[in-house]
């Protein structure tokens, strides 16, 4: 795509400083906890990307740093080419306009004292996108775009259900008429009937209105059905990127092939999982952070540690021995 | 000999494999769990109306449906937790070698529970007490129900943790709940039902709050902990895919009601009844270009709805499914429950 991007991260790094267990609080030496190591992403208009990992790889900190919650500690994250934590003003106002969030806790995250009217409007009401009159006329429209009666306007959040809450969130976020939906784990612990609608919501939302989505999830049936693109994220770097069908297909990464066979399947054997649990992320050991999970890990990867290489136009992967994957056939 | 039954039935036919070997049951033997027209209401509400199932020893059973489907509560109902004034039970349980515990006192529950049906609950972190230490709750039960002296049980308590993959496992004793991982607490719950050795084993979505790697790690242990006890599982999943994995026979519940039940390979594979059929269409693979949800609604409990409780949101409802209840009945390998089945 040759248009420029909404979102690049350039190297982001972020860490925190922590004092290690052990010894007196004032002797205890400080650790570094890379919570993001050198991750290069983008997302550009109309574009669907899944950042998949487990819990601790990273996901939430990323979040954060797009959401300019946090500041990176190193590499720059870029909206529109701007620096993100720079933002202010007029550049300020439109991101926040441009971007809305569609939080995992739906209940959560929605005031309990304000009704699903007041809700949907509030973020007409900030960024003054309406007047007055026409107010209850855009919440009418937004609720019905994302399947919900009119009626459920003078409801509150305690009287709805799952579905219909996330359904809330949802036309919440596109209150604001947004560039990029960024949703974390948005579809998680609902039925599997609810989370079907609310994907087929999101998917055509996504195409008929050509928002940009990044959708953090862990499930990677999910980033498959959604998502064009997909990052997969352990311990705070990206170790393969490309796209979706063709990294599920045939994953370059062990650590892919391990999660793509953690996830249930129709009738398949339960597989030999990965031995252990994700590592503590802090003074990690040099080399490649998943070899001592690795089955195919050699005695180099103990010692060098691997980056993120693209490997054809659509596949980039950060590993140094590889599983063979197809190269796509070239036109 | 009995009538055969679905546990029965299922030992004839391959099995999903999903560790390779499982225990032969003999074909006469009784079923560990026999569940016959069971109901219970609770005021005007039916929330289990009529459900009927049954489990053979060493065997694995799914419940599977979305909530408010009555999983849990055959789980409760199993472990003798849903024993208040207002409920009212009838139907029976029969438990091999305890009888029918439907009528049970407490005095009699107080003898099963914990010692012949344990329960692995959904949320680990809730279910373990904050304010001890997991040696304090591991080693509880052990000394109470088992008769352990302190020691004694202080070195079955590590044993336990080893069992199920803790390592470290002395210094893991003075841990509290919260120094602990997801899927540790979660070994631990499972360390905690297994101590004293039961029969029967009641997961209730075990591992619905953790991540995929450890997901397959601790279903795996279920199965191979059980296996290795000659136990019998009961999984409440919502899950279909990871139920065809780890399920010998499912169970399929909508408001109450069975809708359909048998061995997975056949109730799953070529599913008959349309809301099976609805809830194998929800479930994403890497291919999935369509979804096919089902349109919103909620089952009704009303203990005077007379039909199908999924007539209303039934893509495939005749006339008669709101009037007239269908019964569960034999067709291809499983029992069904529906006027209009697919074929």
């Amino acid at each position: 795509m040759t248009t420029a991007p909404i979102f690049r991260l350039l190297d982001v790094q972020k860490a925190y400083e922590v004092r290690a267990k052990g010894g007196s609080l004032f002797t205890r030496a400080k650790r570094r906890l890379r919570a993001l190591d050198g991750v290069r992403l983008s997302l550009g208009p109309g574009e669907s990307l899944a950042i998949v990992g487990e819990s601790g790889s990273g996901k939430t900190t990323l979040l954060r740093v797009l959401l300019g919650l946090t500041q990176p500690t190193d590499g720059r994250a870029l909206f529109r080419e701007k620096d993100i934590g720079d933002l202010a003003g007029t550049d300020r106002d439109r991101f926040c306009r441009e971007v809305a969030m569609i939080y995992q806790d739906a209940r959560g995250s929605l005031n309990p004292r304000m009704s699903v009217l007041d809700l949907v409007a509030e973020p007409l009401d900030h960024h003054k996108l309406c007047a007055k009159a026409e107010r209850r006329d855009r919440v009418t429209a937004l609720l019905t775009r994302v399947g919900l009666a009119p009626e459920m306007m003078s409801r509150y959040v305690s009287a709805l259900s799952g579905g219909q809450l996330r359904r809330v969130a949802i036309a919440r976020a596109l209150a604001s008429e947004p560039s990029v939906l960024v949703a974390d784990e948005a579809v998680s612990g609902l039925d599997v009937s609810t989370q079907a609608q609310i994907l087929q919501l999101l998917r055509d939302l996504q195409r008929e209105m050509g928002l940009s989505l990044l959708f953090i999830t862990h499930d990677l049936g999910v980033a498959a059905y959604l998502c064009d693109r997909i990052a997969v994220m352990y311990l705070g770097r990206v170790v393969e990127a490309g796209a979706t069908r063709e990294v599920l297909k045939a994953p370059a990464h062990p650590y892919t092939r391990a999660l793509l066979n953690a996830s249930p399947r129709f009738f398949a054997p339960i597989s030999d999982p990965l031995p252990g649990e994700v590592p503590s992320p802090i003074d990690l050991p040099p080399g490649c952070r998943f070899a001592g999970r690795c089955v195919r890990a050699q005695s180099d990867c103990h010692t060098r540690e691997p980056a993120l290489t693209p490997a054809s136009p659509t596949r980039a992967f950060a590993c140094l021995h590889p599983l063979p994957f197809s190269e796509p056939s070239a036109h | 000999m009995k009538p055969m039954d679905l546990g029965a039935a299922r030992a004839s036919t391959s099995l999903p494999a999903a560790l390779g070997q499982r225990i032969e049951p003999t074909p006469e033997s009784k079923p560990l769990l026999k569940i016959e027209e069971l109901s219970l209401s609770r005021g005007e509400s039916l929330i289990l109306d009529n459900v009927t199932f049954s489990l053979r020893r060493g065997g694995t059973l799914g419940l599977l449906g979305e909530s408010g489907a009555g999983k849990s509560t055959i789980a409760l109902t199993l472990i003798g937790l849903l024993r208040t004034p207002e409920v009212g039970l009838s139907g029976t349980i029969e438990l091999d070698g305890a009888g029918n515990v439907t009528e049970a006192g407490e005095d009699a529950w107080l003898k099963l529970r914990g010692r012949r049906v344990a329960m692995i609950f959904q949320d680990a972190s809730a279910a373990l007490n904050p304010c001890f230490t997991i040696g304090r709750q591991l080693m509880t039960p052990l000394r109470r129900v088992m008769g352990l002296s302190r020691s004694a049980a202080r070195a079955r308590a590590i044993e336990l943790l080893e069992s199920v993959g803790l390592n470290d496992t002395p210094s893991r004793l003075s841990a509290y709940p919260h120094q602990l991982s997801g899927g540790m607490q979660q070994r631990v719950m499972i360390a905690i039902a297994l101590s004293s050795n039961p029969d029967l084993l009641l997961a209730d979505e075990p591992t619905s709050a953790l991540d995929v790697t450890i997901q397959a790690q601790i279903i795996r242990l279920i199965l191979e902990e059980t296996r290795r006890r000659s136990a019998s599982c009961i999984f409440v999943l919502h899950d279909l895919a990871l139920a065809s994995q780890c399920c010998d026979d499912i169970v399929v519940l909508y408001g109450g009601q069975v809708m359909e039940t048998g061995p997975s390979r056949i109730v799953l594979e070529a599913p008959m009844h349309p809301y099976t059929a609805a809830l194998k269409g929800c479930v994403l693979e890497f291919d999935t270009e369509e979804l096919r949800p089902l349109p919103s609604g909620a089952p009704s409990f009303a203990s005077k709805t007379p039909g199908c409780r999924f007539a209303p949101r039934c893509p495939r409802a005749l006339e008669k499914c709101a009037a007239n209840k269908p019964p569960l009945a034999d067709v291809h390998g499983r029992k069904l429950a529906c006027w209009n089945p697919l074929t």
